[in-house]
């Protein structure tokens, strides 16, 4: 069963408000796995968040998630779905150990039940100490924890997370991470995370999309989507000093050899070639590309095509011109 | 699953119907009972809110009656001084038996004292409405609070009872002190109780309507509004009509009587559920969130 699906969905800010922010976004995440939609500033991410948790309609197409349509059974569907975004914001003039309580409260748990998720929460998220602050005096990284926190707090099936802005620091990182990885094994939620940072999410998401001036460019996992944007494996040896590498490999900076390989079949092969050559073989291993040179790969890929197009129109309008005066 | 599925399913009409129905129930549900709470809590803890919810209405009811008061007692009375005649028809027949003070004194306190207590309501509505409505569409926790459960029905019904109550508990308490300052200055001035069946209507009905009217009015600009002091700012187009009304009082055309106040609270009891109604249908995410950004 899909948790979240978006079907065509296209967003516009109006009339006179120039390219759609989202544009014809088609995507699936099964209950309890864990998608991560990324792209720099400006591709839509944002959006997507918006228009799934009900804060926004859409200017076409349709969305919905755990089976309810955002926009029209929004409160139903915050009962059972969590959200964070960087512009919603906890209570100044309450703690933070008040703020959970009460959106406990407002989410009807029950006292003792909100008491214990906070505090499990709390402690998960290594805010314990903080509890008694106002949100106004948490760092950048401890307030992300916080809006977390607030999100989890009524044990949602759903988890939106919109991760904007910069990356978050180390501490942050890895306690996000441990909760989310948790949440997704131990609670069964499904996610659905959009942030610039790839090295984040690629470690523990499923699946991946690859958001792009508010159109995917792709979606998958990590190795369909290396297949789809050409980006090939790298086979990394680690020679004695002064030792030759078989042909192809080139000499990096590090003082390891590196070649792109078709498959990971290659490299038996390989490690033999050295050995037999009486070649000293240190080290030998599979390089896969990054979530990050994945995207720019696609997006390399992409503007290829499009300039190709672009080159063909012209080539065609050129000789109709030509053909105008004449 | 299916597209179709998801909207109107048998299950799905069958548990809104239920929610329906339990909403139906009560006033308000617990987490309209949790929001109310929250809110009242948090204007009135704020030093500079209560500041601004306690010495408006104080010196509108208290300082300002006080301070006529001390300076009609303490005016010279000229021998044989009346209250002008075109005033003392807009009064009470026995006002033509008082002296000069004492004709002053029971024309203020009835032609100008129920505008200066009417100002109470509008202004602790509206600037509660404000802290309450556009303070946290601002400050990014209603956009947290459309995130919830509760859905922006529920959201805008326990704001507006919030900040109605608050209205109307400081406008009771502002009556109070009001009817304290007044009784010293009538039993001082040796003249009739001030309170009649016109203070009736606009303490039990005037009041309250005008709250709710105050709240809900700034509400429906809460879409409109850049900043909680462009929305404070909406006190004054709510006050010129009440000021006006009470002041023409003064030209003769015409006088504010028992029938008058009920037939305005009635008009500004139609004028609460018109304006309530826009207000909740134009309550919707999309609407109060597309000034904030973040269109990434």
């Amino acid at each position: 069963m899909d948790a979240i699906g978006a079907y065509d969905l296209t967003k516009s800010y109006g009339p006179g408000a120039g390219r759609p922010a989202l544009r014809g976004v088609n995507l699936l995440v099964p209950e309890g796995c864990s998608m991560a939609c990324v792209g720099p500033e400006a591709s839509g991410k944002t959006t997507l968040i918006r228009l799934l948790s009900g804060l926004l309609r859409p200017t076409s197409g349709e969305c919905s998630v755990l089976g309810l349509s955002p926009g029209y059974e929004a409160a139903r569907l915050h009962g059972m779905v969590g959200t964070v975004l960087y512009s919603s914001k906890l209570y100044g003039d309450l703690s933070l150990w008040d703020n959970l309580l009460f959106f406990a409260g407002v989410q009807k748990l029950t006292k003792s039940d909100a008491v214990e998720r906070a505090s499990f929460l709390l402690h998960r998220l290594n805010l314990w100490d903080q509890r008694e602050q106002s949100p106004r005096q948490l760092s950048t990284g401890m307030f992300k924890r916080a809006s977390l926190a607030r999100a989890l707090i009524h044990r949602p099936r759903v988890l939106l997370f919109d991760s904007q802005g910069a990356g978050m620091d180390l501490e942050t990182s890895e306690l996000v991470r441990e909760l989310l990885v948790y949440a997704g094994r131990q609670e069964g939620v499904t996610l659905l995370m959009c942030t610039q940072d790839m090295g984040f999410v690629q470690g523990f998401c499923q699946s991946f999309g690859l958001l792009h001036e508010g159109r995917l460019m792709a979606r998958g996992d990590l190795e369909s989507l290396r297949l789809g944007s050409g980006t090939r494996l790298r086979a990394s040896l680690r020679l004695r000093e002064g030792d030759e590498a078989p042909e192809g490999f080139r000499r990096q900076r590090d003082g390891l050899w590196q070649k792109a390989i078709e498959s990971e079949e290659e490299m038996p092969r390989l490690i033999m070639q050295v050995v037999s050559a009486g070649g000293s073989l240190y080290e030998a291993r599979v390089i896969r590309p990054s979530l990050g040179e994945i995207y720019q790969a696609q997006l390399d890929s992409g503007r290829r095509r499009e300039a190709a197009i672009h080159g063909e129109t012209r080539d065609q309008a050129q000789p109709a011109k030509a053909e105008g005066p004449g | 699953m299916g597209r179709q599925e998801t909207r109107h399913s048998p299950q799905r009409q069958r548990a809104q119907a239920e929610g329906a129905f339990e909403q139906k129930q009560k006033l308000l549900n617990s987490a309209e009972v949790l929001l109310v709470k929250k809110d009242l809590k948090s204007i009135w803890t704020r030093s500079g809110r209560r500041a601004l919810l306690v010495l408006l209405p104080v010196m509108l009811v208290v300082v300002v009656p006080a301070v006529y008061f001390v300076l009609i007692l303490l005016m010279p009375e000229a021998p044989g001084a009346r209250l002008p005649e075109a005033l003392t028809a807009l009064l009470p027949e026995y006002v033509k038996g008082l002296d000069y003070k004492q004709g002053w004194l029971v024309a203020f306190t009835d032609l100008l004292c129920p505008m200066l207590f009417l100002c109470v309501p509008i202004l602790t509505g509206a600037a509660s409405a404000s802290y309450a409505f556009v303070m946290e569409r601002e400050s990014g926790t209603l956009e947290t609070l459309l995130l919830t459960s509760m859905g922006p029905k529920s959201v805008f019904n326990a704001k507006t009872t919030s900040c109605t109550v608050l209205s109307v508990l400081i406008s009771g308490a502002g009556f109070l002190a009001f009817a304290l300052t007044v009784t010293v200055a009538d039993v001082f001035a040796e003249v009739r109780l001030f309170f009649t069946l016109d203070w009736l209507i606009l303490l039990v009905l005037e009041m309250p309507t005008l709250s709710l009217f105050s709240v809900v009015f700034v509400a429906l600009t809460v879409t409109r509004v850049h900043s909680t002091v462009e929305s404070l700012q909406t006190m004054g187009y709510l006050i010129l009509p009440v000021a006006a009304i009470y002041l023409m009082q003064l030209t003769g055309i015409f006088r504010l009587n028992f029938i008058a106040l009920i037939l305005i609270s009635i008009a500004l009891g139609v004028l609460d559920v018109v304006f309530f109604n826009a207000a909740s249908r134009g309550f919707t995410p999309e609407k109060l969130l597309e000034r904030g950004g973040g269109e990434e």
